[in-house]
C-alpha cells in the first residue's frame, strides 16, 4: 500500500510545485509588463523636436539601409509589399527581394510589376547560401534588386540577401508585411543617436481587417474573427510588455524576423543566419550578443514601439498550429544551442536573467502547464485532490493570464492608441479575457507537440497559407477579368 | 503631463535602476495586498486561503483595469472631439482675423480659454504662412498673450514645456523672440538646447548663427545631422564657417565641416591648400570624408595631386573614396593608378570604385578592364563585370559579358 501513499504525496507536491511555478511565471510577466509600461511612459514623455525627423528625412548622413525581403510563394502579396517598401521615407535605401525558389510565379509577378531585367550586379559570398540563379534590377529607376535563388529556407534567403546588399545596415522585412512610411527613419534613428547600437527591433502589428491603400495601412480595425483578435492581444502582450522590458535591460533575445534592423558588419561577424534552425531570428540575435561580448564591444540591442510593421496573422487553426509549432521548436533549438550562456556571469543580465527566464518559462512553460492540467484531472479522477484545490489551480492559472492580457491592452491604450473607437476596445478587452479560456490551452498543447517534433529532428517550416491583403485581392480580381 | 522631476528622472542615467525598483515595489505591493486579503478568509489550509486571496485581488485588479480602460477611452474620445472642435473653431477665427479683419476679439477670448489648442493652431499657422499674413498672425499671437507665456515657459524645468515654447517662439520674427530663444541655449536639457539652436539658425542674427556653427564640432553627430538641415543658404556665413573649421586642429571640428559639405551638396570656394593639409591628417575618418566631400570645394586641377596621394593611402577605405572622387572630378591623370588598383587590390569595394572611376574617365579602359575580368579570380571578375555592364548597357562589351555570365 506504500506506493499509493507515495504516489499521492508525489502528485500533491508536484501539483503544488506547478502552482508555485505558475505564480512565479505570472509574477515575472507582471514585472516585465510594469517595466514595459514605465519604459513606454518614459519614451512618450521624452519628446523630440519634430525638426529632428524632418532633418533626418533629407540628410545624406543617415546610414543607408538595405531592406531584405525573403519571398517563398508570395505571389499573392508580393507586388503590394514591395510597392509599400519602395514608398518608404528614408534618404537612401535599396530593396533586395530574395525569391527563395518559389513555385507560384512570385518572380514573374515581380518582373511584370517592376519591369525587371537580368543584371550582372555582384553578390558576394561572405555568408553561406544556396546558389543564385539570377539577379534582376528594375529598369524604372526603383532601388530594387531581386535575387532568384535555389530554395534553401528563410535563413538561407536572408544570407543571400545580405551577400547582395550594398549598405551598412540591413533591415529584414517579411514579404507579407507592410512597413509604415516612417518606420525606417524611426528604427534607424538609434544607429545615429547611439553608435553602440547593433540591432533594433520594431513593433509588429496585426493587419488582418485593417484598411490598406497603396500598400499602407490607412485605417486600423479589429478583425471579426476571434482567432485573429486573440493574436492581436498576444502580440500586444509580447511586444509591449516583454520586449520593451528586455530591451531596456539590453537583454533582448528576439528581434522578430518580420521587422528588424541590424548592423551588417556584426551580422556577418556573428556568422549570419543559420539555415539549419527554424527560429533563425532568435538564434541570430543570441549569436550577435555572444559575438559582441566575445569581441568586447560596448553594444546595444534595442526595441522601439514606434516603428510599426503590419503583418498578416493566420486565420485558420491549421496554419496557426504550424506557426506556433515552428516558433516553439525555434525557441527550444536556440536555447539548447546556447545553453552554455545559462547562469554565466560573464554574459551579465543575459546569462543571469534573460536566458534562464527563456529556458524556464518560454521554453519549458508549455510542458509544466500541460502536466499541471493532466495531473489535476488525474488527481481529481483518483480522488487525490478535492474540487476546491483543482479549481484553485485552474482559476489561478487562468486569471493571472487574463490580467496580463488586459494590462497589455491598457499599455496600448495608454501609449500608442492605434485602435480608434470604443467598439474595438471592448472587443480587445473581451479577447484578453476569453483568450485564457481555451485558446491559450490549445496553444500550450501545440507548443508541447513541438517538443516531440524537436526530439524527432523535424526542421521544416510547414506550409503557410496567405489570404493576401484585402485591397490587393480585389485588384488581382480586377486584373484577371479581362484575360478570362 | 508628467512633472518636471519625473521627466528629469526619465532623462537621468539612474532611470533603469529606478524603473526596475519601481516594478518590483509594485509587485511586492500586489503580494502584500494578497497577504492582507487572505486574513479575511476563514479557511485553515494556508495554501488554499492565500490562493483564494490571490484570486480575489486578481479579480479586483482585472475589474479595475477593464473599467479604467473603458472610462479613460470614453473620456479620451470625448476630449479629442472637443479639442478637435476647439482647434477647428480657432483656425476658422484666425482665418477670419487674418484675411477678413473680423472676429479678432472672439479669437483672443478663445485663445485665453483654450491656450493649449491655441498654441497648436499658432504653431502650424506660423510654420506655413508667409508675407503680410504671417506678420499679422505673429501680431495676433503676441496680442493673445500666448507669446508672453511661451517666453516664460522657455526656462521651464519641464523639458516638454520648454520645447513647445521654443518651437513656437522660434517662429516669431522679432528681436525680443530672438533674444529669448538665445537664452534657451543654456537650458539643462539637450533636446531644448537643440531646438534653440535650430531656432537661432532659422531666425537668429548673423552673429548668433556663426556661434552655433562654431560649436558644431563639439556636438554629438545626431545633433549635427539635425542642425545642418537648418543652416541658411548664406554663402559668406558658410564660407567663414568652413574655412575656420577645416583649418581647426581638432578632428571633430574638421569632420563637422566635411559632413556639412556632404549634406549641402553644393560647391563652396575655399583656399586651394586645404585638401593637401587635410589629406595629411592622421585620422582616417577625416581622410575618408575629405575625399567624399572633395568635389564640393576643389576643382580637378587642384585636386589631382591630393587624389594621387589618396590613391596610395595605407587605408583601403581612403583609397576607395579617393578613387570615387577621381571619377567625380574627372582627374584623367589618375587612370593608370586606378587600373593598377583594379588589377592588384584584393578588396572588392576598392576594385569596384577604382574600375568605375577608370571607366568614367576613359572609355578606352573598358577593354583593359574586360581583360582584367577574364584573368581575375571569380569574385573580382564578377565585381568588374558589374562595373563594365552598368555604364555601358547595350554596348557590345556589356552584351558580350552578359552572354559570358
Amino acid at each position: 500500500m506504500n506506493w499509493k501513499v507515495y504516489f499521492t504525496q508525489a502528485m500533491f507536491w508536484y501539483e503544488t510545485w506547478v502552482i508555485v511555478y505558475l505564480f512565479a511565471i505570472n509574477s515575472i510577466y507582471f514585472v516585465l509588463m510594469l517595466l514595459g509600461l514605465l519604459e513606454l511612459l518614459r519614451q512618450r514623455a521624452t519628446r523630440r523636436d519634430p525638426v529632428q525627423f524632418e532633418a533626418m528625412q533629407f540628410s545624406n548622413l543617415m546610414p543607408p539601409i538595405s531592406i531584405l525581403t525573403p519571398a517563398f510563394n508570395e505571389a499573392l502579396t508580393i507586388r503590394q509589399s514591395v510597392r509599400a517598401m519602395l514608398q518608404i521615407t528614408y534618404p537612401e535605401f535599396e530593396v533586395v527581394v530574395v525569391n527563395d525558389g518559389s513555385t507560384d510565379g512570385t518572380l514573374q509577378e515581380l518582373i511584370d510589376e517592376f519591369h525587371l531585367v537580368p543584371s550582372l550586379r555582384y553578390h558576394g559570398n561572405a555568408l553561406k547560401a544556396k546558389a543564385v540563379l539570377g539577379v534582376y534590377e528594375s529598369t524604372q529607376g526603383h532601388p530594387l534588386v531581386v535575387i532568384d535563388k535555389q530554395n534553401g529556407g528563410k535563413a538561407d534567403a536572408l544570407n543571400a540577401g545580405i551577400n547582395a546588399s550594398r549598405y551598412p545596415l540591413v533591415c529584414t522585412v517579411d514579404s507579407d508585411s507592410l512597413l509604415e512610411q516612417d518606420a525606417l527613419l524611426q528604427v534607424g534613428a538609434p544607429f545615429v543617436e547611439d553608435p553602440r547600437t547593433i540591432a533594433v527591433g520594431g513593433l509588429i502589428r496585426v493587419a488582418n481587417s485593417c484598411g490598406i491603400r497603396n500598400g499602407m495601412v490607412v485605417r486600423t480595425s479589429l478583425s471579426k474573427l476571434w482567432i485573429v483578435r486573440f493574436q492581436v492581444v498576444e502580440y500586444l502582450r509580447a511586444f509591449l510588455g516583454g520586449r520593451i522590458a528586455f530591451g531596456s535591460m539590453n537583454s533582448l533575445l528576439i528581434i522578430s524576423g518580420a521587422f528588424g534592423l541590424f548592423s551588417k558588419k556584426v551580422v556577418i561577424g556573428a556568422g549570419g543566419y543559420d539555415p539549419e534552425t527554424v527560429g533563425e531570428d532568435m538564434e541570430l540575435v543570441v549569436r550577435m550578443h555572444k559575438y559582441a561580448l566575445r569581441e568586447k564591444l560596448d553594444y546595444r540591442v534595442a526595441f522601439l514601439p514606434q516603428p510599426v510593421c503590419w503583418t498578416e496573422v493566420p486565420e485558420s487553426y491549421k496554419t496557426l498550429r504550424r506557426q506556433r509549432n515552428r516558433w516553439q521548436r525555434g525557441t527550444i533549438e536556440t536555447l539548447w544551442r546556447h545553453r552554455d550562456m545559462l547562469f554565466r556571469p560573464k554574459y551579465g543580465w543575459l546569462g543571469l536573467f534573460a536566458m534562464p527566464y527563456f529556458v524556464l518559462f518560454e521554453g519549458l512553460g508549455p510542458l509544466v502547464e500541460l502536466s499541471g492540467y493532466i495531473f489535476t484531472i488525474v488527481g481529481l479522477a483518483w480522488g487525490i485532490f478535492d474540487w476546491n484545490f483543482a479549481m484553485l489551480f485552474f482559476v489561478a492559472a487562468v486569471l493571472y493570464g487574463m490580467i496580463l492580457s488586459t494590462a497589455a491592452v491598457v499599455l496600448e491604450e495608454m501609449t500608442l492608441k492605434r485602435y480608434p473607437d470604443l467598439k474595438n476596445l471592448w472587443a480587445l478587452i473581451l479577447a484578453a479575457v476569453l483568450e485564457s479560456l481555451g485558446f491559450k490551452q490549445m496553444l500550450t498543447l501545440w507548443r508541447c507537440q513541438a517538443f516531440i517534433d524537436f526530439a524527432k529532428g523535424r526542421t521544416d517550416w510547414g506550409q503557410m497559407e496567405r489570404t493576401g491583403f484585402k485591397q490587393m485581392a480585389a485588384r488581382k480580381v480586377a486584373q484577371r477579368i479581362p484575360g478570362e | 503631463m508628467p512633472s518636471a522631476s519625473l521627466i528629469a528622472l526619465f532623462h537621468s542615467p539612474r532611470w533603469p535602476l529606478a524603473a526596475r525598483t519601481a516594478a518590483f515595489v509594485l509587485l511586492a505591493l500586489f503580494l502584500a495586498v494578497t497577504w492582507w486579503v487572505a486574513r479575511f478568509f476563514p479557511i485553515e489550509n494556508g495554501l488554499v486561503r492565500h490562493a483564494l486571496a490571490f484570486i480575489t485581488v486578481q479579480l479586483a485588479l482585472l475589474a479595475v483595469l477593464a473599467g479604467q480602460l473603458i472610462i479613460a477611452k470614453s473620456i479620451a474620445i470625448r476630449s479629442e472631439h472637443t479639442q478637435k472642435a476647439r482647434r477647428q473653431r480657432l483656425e476658422s477665427l484666425l482665418t477670419d482675423a487674418l484675411l477678413f479683419a473680423k472676429n479678432r476679439k472672439q479669437l483672443l477670448a478663445d485663445c485665453a480659454r483654450w491656450p493649449r489648442e491655441a498654441e497648436a493652431v499658432f504653431g502650424s499657422a506660423l510654420g506655413c504662412l508667409r508675407g503680410d499674413t504671417r506678420v499679422e498672425a505673429e501680431r495676433v499671437f503676441i496680442e493673445s498673450g500666448l507669446y508672453e507665456k511661451c517666453i516664460e515657459h522657455l526656462h521651464s524645468k519641464n523639458p516638454n514645456i520648454a520645447l513647445t515654447a521654443v518651437t513656437l517662439v522660434r517662429e516669431v520674427d522679432r528681436d525680443s523672440a530672438r533674444e529669448a530663444v538665445r537664452s534657451a541655449l543654456l537650458h539643462s536639457f539637450p533636446i531644448v538646447r537643440l531646438a534653440a539652436r535650430v531656432a537661432v539658425l532659422k531666425n537668429g542674427t548673423d552673429e548668433s548663427k556663426r556661434e552655433i556653427l562654431e560649436q558644431m564640432g563639439s556636438l554629438p553627430f545626431w545633433q549635427r545631422l539635425a542642425l545642418f538641415h537648418y543652416v541658411p543658404n548664406d554663402t559668406e556665413l558658410i564660407r567663414v564657417f568652413l574655412e575656420k573649421s577645416l583649418n581647426a586642429t581638432d578632428d571633430e571640428t574638421v569632420l563637422a565641416a566635411l559632413e556639412f559639405l556632404m549634406t549641402r551638396q553644393k560647391a563652396f570656394p575655399l583656399p586651394a591648400d586645404l585638401p593637401v593639409k587635410l589629406a595629411s591628417s592622421k585620422s582616417p575618418e577625416v581622410r575618408i570624408k575629405l575625399f567624399k566631400a572633395l568635389s564640393f570645394f576643389c576643382d580637378a586641377r587642384n585636386a589631382a595631386p591630393v587624389l594621387l596621394t589618396g590613391l596610395s593611402d595605407s587605408d583601403w577605405r581612403v583609397r576607395s573614396m579617393a578613387a570615387r572622387a577621381c571619377g567625380v572630378l574627372r582627374v584623367r591623370a589618375a587612370v593608370p593608378r586606378l587600373l593598377e588598383i583594379a588589377a592588384h587590390s584584393q578588396i572588392q569595394t576598392e576594385v569596384a570604385h577604382a574600375a568605375r572611376a577608370a571607366l568614367v574617365l576613359s572609355e578606352d579602359t573598358s577593354e583593359g578592364l574586360a581583360a582584367l575580368a577574364a584573368a581575375a579570380s571569380p569574385e573580382m571578375a564578377a565585381v568588374l563585370r558589374e562595373v563594365l555592364m552598368q555604364p555601358l548597357q547595350g554596348e557590345p562589351v556589356a552584351q558580350e559579358l552578359k552572354a559570358q555570365s
